[in-house]
């Protein structure tokens, strides 16, 4: 509550600022404005068809990095030769900025939605990939010593022991990458779309609209942040074992 | 019965100079006794459980379970380590089913370590001492021959530490399982075993081997006996002076 109030607090000052200094609203649009712009945008309904669609493009991109960064992760911290395998190409590929690969993306999907999964799926899998292989390969030996006395099977002990240890790990990455995935869909929107925030923002720059400018990047910040808390969300009620607060 | 058979081990194992932790070590564990072994930190005991368990491969000499030689690990010899081993994600009835299927079985061994009335609860909602009972409790479910305790009361204050040995002496008398008990502490192995040995020395040695008098069941004042007294001052004097 109280880092709301703080939030407010500083809302309502920078917009004291620009009542009340003559000279500082002249290039950048006030709260008062940016939020006068949400409404107008609202009423019309044109922004809401652009965060749909730059959600459905960042939901579908992060879901395919997950699904295949995550088990990848696990399987290369189970197995050292498939890690020794993969290892290689994961670190020439993960230093290579998503947007550097919007051409790429272009020439093999074209302009339609396809590039923009392409692109958030490469923004998000590296940091879910390299987080969960973390854990997995952090898997403490006492666990393993466990799992060979017991004779537990390699499929039990990679679903039910590396999978479940690596799973706060897991969702430390996930919170990553879902930042990860909603900045490469910006910057892929920015250049190859038709639609979406990054589309809106690119669109309203060109019609000198800085106000909506603003109100694009206030809607991206407000998206990414309530992404994030649902993912905390999903992680508390997916780790119940762990004590509240952690 | 267990026995390790001239037993040979070194860390650094391919240098031209070995420093050898175990050189032709031997040792009988004989069915349904409870042995320790008793030696200072660093003697090379928590190596030797690894030898026995499977998970270190020794240098020489072989370990053989009832004429059959063994090399890996397996459930015939489960292990409960002074840190805890169990699965911090699964509930006390979790950490026992992914041991067994054996539901009868897993019954008897929670009720067996009074955890029945604990079966949804995590590891991190129990005890030092419900930890160490449901480590003890999995051991069982496993139904292994032997069961190997490397310091596992090490991490709990004296009150709970004293409690817990009356249960386990209880617990391991009525499954007559074989116990290997690895300890540096001389009271809880007098008060637990049947048989002592005290280790000394790199590579490793028996200094001494002690056959424990006292009969069954046992309960802390025993530790005020003359005879225990004796014979923990006696123990002492062997570690401290050779």
């Amino acid at each position: 509550m109280k880092k709301w109030l703080i939030f407010f607090f500083t809302i309502i000052t920078i917009q004291l600022v620009f009542l009340f200094i003559p000279g500082k609203n002249i290039f950048l649009p006030s709260p008062l404005d940016v939020f006068s712009a949400f409404i107008f945008q609202l009423r019309q309904g044109g922004v809401l068809l652009d965060i749909v669609m730059s959600l459905k493009r960042v939901t579908i991109g992060f879901v395919l990095a997950a699904i295949s960064a995550v088990p990848l992760a696990i399987l290369c911290g189970y197995s050292r030769r498939l890690s020794d395998f993969i290892k290689p190409f994961i670190e020439l590929l993960r230093p290579i900025p998503p947007i550097a690969w919007i051409p790429i993306a272009i020439l093999l999907f074209g302009l339609g939605d396809k590039s923009s999964y392409f692109i958030v799926f490469l923004g998000a899998f590296f940091p879910i990939f390299t987080n969960a292989y973390f854990g997995a390969v952090s898997l403490p030996v006492v666990y393993k010593n466990v799992a060979k006395s017991f004779e537990i099977s390699n499929v039990i002990f990679i679903t039910k022991i590396l999978f479940y240890f690596s799973l706060p790990y897991i969702f430390t990455g996930l919170k990553i990458g879902i930042g990860m995935a909603w900045m490469s869909l910006i910057a892929a929107e920015l250049i190859g779309a038709q639609s979406g925030l990054g589309y809106f923002i690119q669109l309203n720059r060109l019609l000198l609209r800085i106000d909506n400018v603003v109100l694009g990047m206030v809607l991206i910040g407000v998206i990414g942040f309530i992404l994030t808390r649902l993912l905390t969300v999903l992680e508390k009620f997916s780790m119940p074992w762990l004590p509240k607060g952690k | 019965m267990l026995k390790l058979n001239n037993i040979t081990y070194s860390y650094n194992q391919n240098s031209a100079n070995p420093d050898l932790l175990l050189q032709n070590f031997n040792l009988e564990i004989l069915d349904g006794e409870f042995l320790s072994l008793v030696g200072p930190s660093g003697c090379g005991k928590t190596t030797l459980v690894n030898i026995i368990a499977g998970y270190l491969k020794p240098f020489g000499g072989s370990i053989i379970i009832d004429q059959t030689v063994v090399i890996s690990p397996g459930k015939d010899r489960i292990v409960i380590n002074q840190e805890s081993d169990l699965f911090g994600w699964m509930t006390v009835l979790e950490n026992m089913e992914i041991v067994s299927q054996d539901e009868v079985l897993i019954e008897q061994c929670l009720r067996l370590t009074h955890l029945s009335d604990f079966i949804n609860y995590y590891p991190r909602q129990l005890s030092g001492g419900m930890k160490k009972r449901l480590s003890l409790a999995r051991a069982l479910a496993a139904n292994p021959k032997f069961i190997i305790m490397d310091e596992p009361f090490g991490s709990l204050d004296n009150q709970i530490k004293e409690k817990l040995h009356e249960e386990v002496l209880k617990i391991v008398k009525q499954s007559k399982k074989t116990i290997l008990l690895v300890t540096h502490d001389i009271e809880e192995a007098l008060f637990l075993s049947d048989r002592i040995l005290l280790l000394s020395g790199k590579p490793v040695i028996i200094k001494k081997e002690i056959k424990i008098p006292f009969n069954y069941p046992r309960d802390a004042s025993l530790k005020d006996s003359a005879e225990f007294i004796r014979l923990r001052s006696s123990m002492r004097q062997a570690i401290n002076h050779g």
